[in-house]
């Protein structure tokens, strides 16, 4: 029950995706700096190549969590003690559609 | 922010602090790590556009040559640019790399060292922007 409340969880996953990110964006920009983006058709074939999506596609999921607990200790930081609620809420929501979109993007992307 | 029962009045100014090199670069990478989060919902809603409307791609490709795309573009990478940079400053001094918390003088150092790698890339990122 400590690992829950001591904030552990969220440092975890603040320093696995650190690291992942940390790597992943050194390599993205080195991918895509290479390649032509001339016409939708080329900038489709570039994204939905295996050793790019894959990659990506753990990126963003983590990209979320990393920005849901940096987000989070911003707001207990630095809003009013009965501005924290509504502040997660509309911060966790705006996550979530970023992640539901995310996945309705990559879906529609490889149809 | 810590809870106050009484109603004396507080002045803070934050222009008569003086801050630490650490602890700006500390605030710096908060800031632009929202900026990115702002910047993600910005991206996300042009990637919308693109590709559930791909006989636009080309008239949705002009926004990043459009000054204001630019100005987005330059923002969005410059801060994706410092949080990167802070940040594997920050996970090489948490796991003492370089021996950059054994003293102050070796990590104000390392801060200076980041700052001056930005600020050349920061230049590079420009250029490649707006030139």
């Amino acid at each position: 029950m400590t690992f829950f409340l001591s904030g552990l969880r969220a440092h975890t996953w603040q320093r696995i995706s650190a690291y992942y990110l940390l790597f992943y964006f050194p390599f993205s920009v080195l991918y895509l700096s290479h390649r032509s983006f001339e016409s939708y058709e080329l900038f489709q074939f570039h994204l939905v190549q295996a050793e790019f999506w894959v990659p990506t596609f753990i990126a963003l999921g983590l990209l979320v969590v990393h920005s849901w607990v940096g987000m989070r200790d911003i707001l207990l930081d630095y809003l009013p003690r009965r501005f924290n609620v509504p502040g997660l809420v509309i911060v966790g929501g705006g996550l979530f559609w970023v992640s539901a979109e995310l996945i309705y993007l990559a879906l529609q992307l490889v149809r | 922010m810590y809870p106050r029962h009484d109603n004396r009045p507080v002045y803070l100014s934050l222009l008569k602090f003086h801050f630490p090199l650490n602890a700006v670069i500390s605030i710096l990478h908060r800031i632009t790590g929202v900026l990115l989060v702002i910047s993600l919902l910005l991206g996300l809603i042009w990637l919308h556009s693109v590709i559930l409307q791909p006989e636009t791609y080309a008239e949705n490709r002009q926004v990043w040559t459009h000054p204001l795309g630019q100005l987005m573009l330059s923002l969005g990478g410059i801060s994706l640019w410092f949080h990167w940079l802070s940040g594997m400053r920050h996970l090489l001094i948490e796991h003492n790399i370089g021996g950059l918390l054994s003293s102050l003088e070796r990590s104000r150092l390392s801060g200076k060292m980041m700052l001056f790698i930005f600020v050349i890339g920061t230049l590079w990122l420009l250029w490649e922007i707006w030139i």
